[in-house]
């Protein structure tokens, strides 16, 4: 909060807040290649979790192949939780990251 | 031969030679050994239940928070493929069951899962370790090729259900 005693010229909207105290800064749930999973199971996990269409699941599923991990989703900390423990049920590897 | 195909909108088949049948049965003990655990397993339990978070307070409290879900999934799973594999029809090559839509998840979190383990038991850690070669494959490895087979046949009968939807 600014000081009472501060002259006000600067607008509320140019201070930077405190990324840790930063609630709404969004997370990220990213997918990591494995040598072991079916490119077919990714593509099927992700459309029927996030219920992407084909082609975007595939999109996605390249990424992970070729760069090695993509985000697949991205929100509040609760909401991306919730989507990493259910690609953890489908035996993805998956885990949360901060913008 | 397909294993897996689409009787109807709520039903699928599976069916299997009955070797195929004895190796998958043969191989549900280990898996459940692997999901109970066990300071033997860790490092194949680690690949069914991979970290959330590389920060070690954040991946504790995640942790608190799911608490045992994962594997009591996976030993529902584990419990329902057993149950579809005592039970069916045996005929003189064949075995055959009808499974419904929990069936066929169960199925396929199975074989993924036993795919998981395998892989880390033959010691498959990059796409560099499969051999091209079948001829010089491990057999842990073939059977490896055998069950991604299988998962794909399953894949391939569930992505259909996906496009109909």
């Amino acid at each position: 909060m600014r000081s009472s005693t501060a002259p006000v010229i600067v607008p509320d909207r140019t201070e930077v807040p405190d990324q840790h105290d930063e609630p709404d800064l969004p997370w990220n749930v990213i997918v990591w290649n494995d040598p072991v999973t079916l490119m077919s199971h990714v593509v099927y996990v992700l459309r029927k979790l996030f219920g992407y269409d084909e082609p975007t699941a595939t999109r996605l599923m390249l990424k992970v192949h070729h760069e090695g991990k993509a985000a697949v989703s991205s929100g509040p900390r609760e909401k991306c939780e919730f989507d990493v423990h259910r690609l953890h049920g489908h035996g993805l590897q998956a885990t949360l990251q901060r913008d | 031969m397909r294993r897996f195909r689409r009787l109807s909108e709520d039903l699928v088949q599976l069916r299997l030679p009955h070797a195929e049948k004895a190796l998958l049965l043969s191989m549900i003990p280990q898996l459940h050994a692997v999901v109970t655990g066990g300071t033997a397993v860790e490092h194949l339990r680690q690949r069914l239940f991979p970290r959330a978070y590389e920060d070690p307070e954040d991946e504790r409290e995640f942790r608190l928070l799911v608490g045992n879900d994962l594997q009591d999934q996976r030993m529902e799973a584990l419990d329902t493929v057993l149950a579809s594999l005592d039970g069916g029809r045996t005929r003189t090559r064949l075995w055959s069951v009808e499974l419904d839509d929990d069936q066929v998840s169960a199925w396929l979190a199975v074989l993924h899962d036993l795919r998981l383990v395998l892989a880390q038991i033959v010691g498959i850690t990059t796409e560099d370790d499969w051999s091209r070669d079948p001829v010089t494959a491990e057999p842990g490895e073939l059977v490896l090729w055998h069950i991604g087979a299988l998962q794909e046949d399953l894949l391939a009968v569930l992505t259909g259900g996906l496009e109909q939807a």
